[in-house]
């Protein structure tokens, strides 16, 4: 018997033993390919899908993730260097997916002139800051900063000015202060409004032929309205606010709210950044188009 | 016929083995070709190891400033000195997160550039350490670090594995 066993050197526990070995490494192997073909990364994979159709509208310089991470771009040279500020698609929403026929269409009737507001100067918080970071405007023409509200607005400086004297220094054609975002949660909308009301009178004083804008702060998603330091309650009670401070004041003010607001009265998933307050590259473009559209009227 | 059974079984089992074995060798030659041609490609530009982090590490609302606006973030950074640049960052303003990858024409600039971009990490720092504190450990563990001619700076969500992805094409 003894012979036998050695001679077949085979045992049931081995053979159970190679099974396990073969069936653990095909599970691996299947774990790899997965990850390999992206399939074990649902976050980012989301992500770029989510975002590939509404961002690829914004302009013609717009890009797929793939086709960005896919280009050549020139290395710098101390020649005159292309602008070429590109969008990269890892944006991410916290909302379902807007209406793709709403979303085209408001693409669509995006369109501003840049040299419309060649002379302006537009006073705001981290929200305006996109303008710069986008490429929109350059740093002389924003005076934005992350965290501003319409006190510090007044009594900050940065960089050695605070909003009155920018504008002074620059006497723009038009002033668009868009600022109460920061407030909402601990300042109360009265004393905002107040601080708005005060910041015109400043403004108005020291850029007598300058038009002040007073814009409505943007709507919230729901999803940051039910966390509840931000509501749509808060905002259009404030919002509300500033349109009687803007007829006492005889400035115009610009709905831009409403604008972003998708069919329930929240921001829209077009528009709002994966935090529910500020704004994808799609808003801002939107929000000139908006402010052009309403002066030109 | 027991016998007959327990072959047939084990060989399956190691064919079975031998093509887990082959195929599971595809990965590791993958990876092992990046790895090779990572190191091999010294020639990267900055914007291909940006774009490489960025597939792994993303950034919301991630978007290339131009040459020309390094100054305004960067303050004092001599950008006559560059040879190649990215730079990445949140545009939208809701998050610290950048990446910016710079090439200098030797490690004497690469150096001298160093101060430039931690007086940007520490003014990030100081304007975000209240506004939004959840994401104040991205910056808490941001990298500034020079290797020869160039200097990469990071504020992302895994900041170790961008780093890893870059330290791939830099050695």
């Amino acid at each position: 018997m003894q012979k036998k066993h050695r001679v077949d050197g085979i045992s049931l526990s081995i053979v159970i033993l190679n099974i396990l070995i073969a069936l653990t490494v095909i599970v691996l192997i299947v774990l790899i390919y997965l990850y390999m073909t992206g399939k074990l990364e649902p976050t980012d994979v989301a992500n770029m899908d989510q975002q590939d159709t509404p961002v690829a509208q914004i302009t013609t310089t717009a890009v797929t993730t793939g086709e960005a991470i896919e280009m050549e771009t020139e290395p710098v040279t101390e020649e005159e260097p292309e602008e070429t500020e590109e969008f990269i698609v890892t944006e991410t929403t916290e909302e379902t997916e807007p209406d793709p026929d709403e979303t085209v269409v408001a693409m669509e009737n995006d369109d501003y002139d840049p040299e419309f507001f060649a002379d302006d100067l537009f006073i705001g918080d981290s929200i305006y800051t996109g303008l710069v970071n986008y490429g929109y405007f350059d740093s002389d023409h924003v005076f934005a900063q992350i965290g501003l509200n319409p006190e510090s607005a007044r009594t900050n400086s940065y960089d050695g000015y605070t909003s009155i004297s920018k504008a002074e220094e620059l006497q723009p054609k038009r002033i668009f202060i868009m600022l109460g975002s920061n407030g909402l949660a601990y300042m109360g909308n009265t004393y905002m409004s107040e601080q708005m009301a005060m910041l015109v009178r400043e403004l108005r004083a020291v850029c007598p032929d300058s038009y002040i804008y007073v814009v409505s702060i943007p709507p919230v998603t729901k999803v940051h309205d039910s966390a509840g330091q931000e509501t749509m309650v808060m905002v259009n009670g404030y919002n509300k606010l500033l349109k009687g401070m803007c007829e006492d004041e005889g400035v115009v003010y610009l709905d831009l709210c409403s604008q972003l607001e998708d069919s329930s009265g929240y921001f829209s998933a077009t528009y709002a950044e994966a935090d529910g307050m500020h704004f994808l590259g799609t808003a801002y473009k939107h929000m000139l188009s908006y402010f052009q559209k309403s002066i030109q009227i | 016929m027991k016998k007959r059974i327990y072959a047939a079984v084990l060989i399956a089992a190691l064919v079975c083995g031998a093509s887990a074995c082959d195929g599971g060798s595809k990965p590791a030659e993958t990876a092992a070709t990046a790895g090779e041609a990572a190191v091999q490609n010294v020639s990267a530009t900055a914007s291909e190891i940006t774009a490489a982090v960025l597939e792994s590490v993303p950034i919301n609302s991630a978007f290339e400033k131009s040459f020309d606006s390094l100054p305004d973030y960067f303050d004092g950074l001599d950008t006559a000195t560059l040879i190649d640049q990215s730079y990445y960052m949140c545009a939208s303003g809701a998050y610290p997160d950048e990446i910016a990858v710079f090439r200098f024409g030797n490690s004497e600039d690469a150096a001298a550039a160093v101060p430039a971009v931690n007086d940007r990490l520490e003014y990030q720092k100081k304007t975000y350490k209240d506004y939004t504190p959840e994401e104040y450990y991205k910056l808490e563990g941001a990298i500034v670090s020079q290797s020869g001619e160039w200097v990469y700076y990071i504020v992302t969500s895994d900041n170790s594995a961008a780093e890893g992805i870059i330290k791939g094409y830099l050695g």
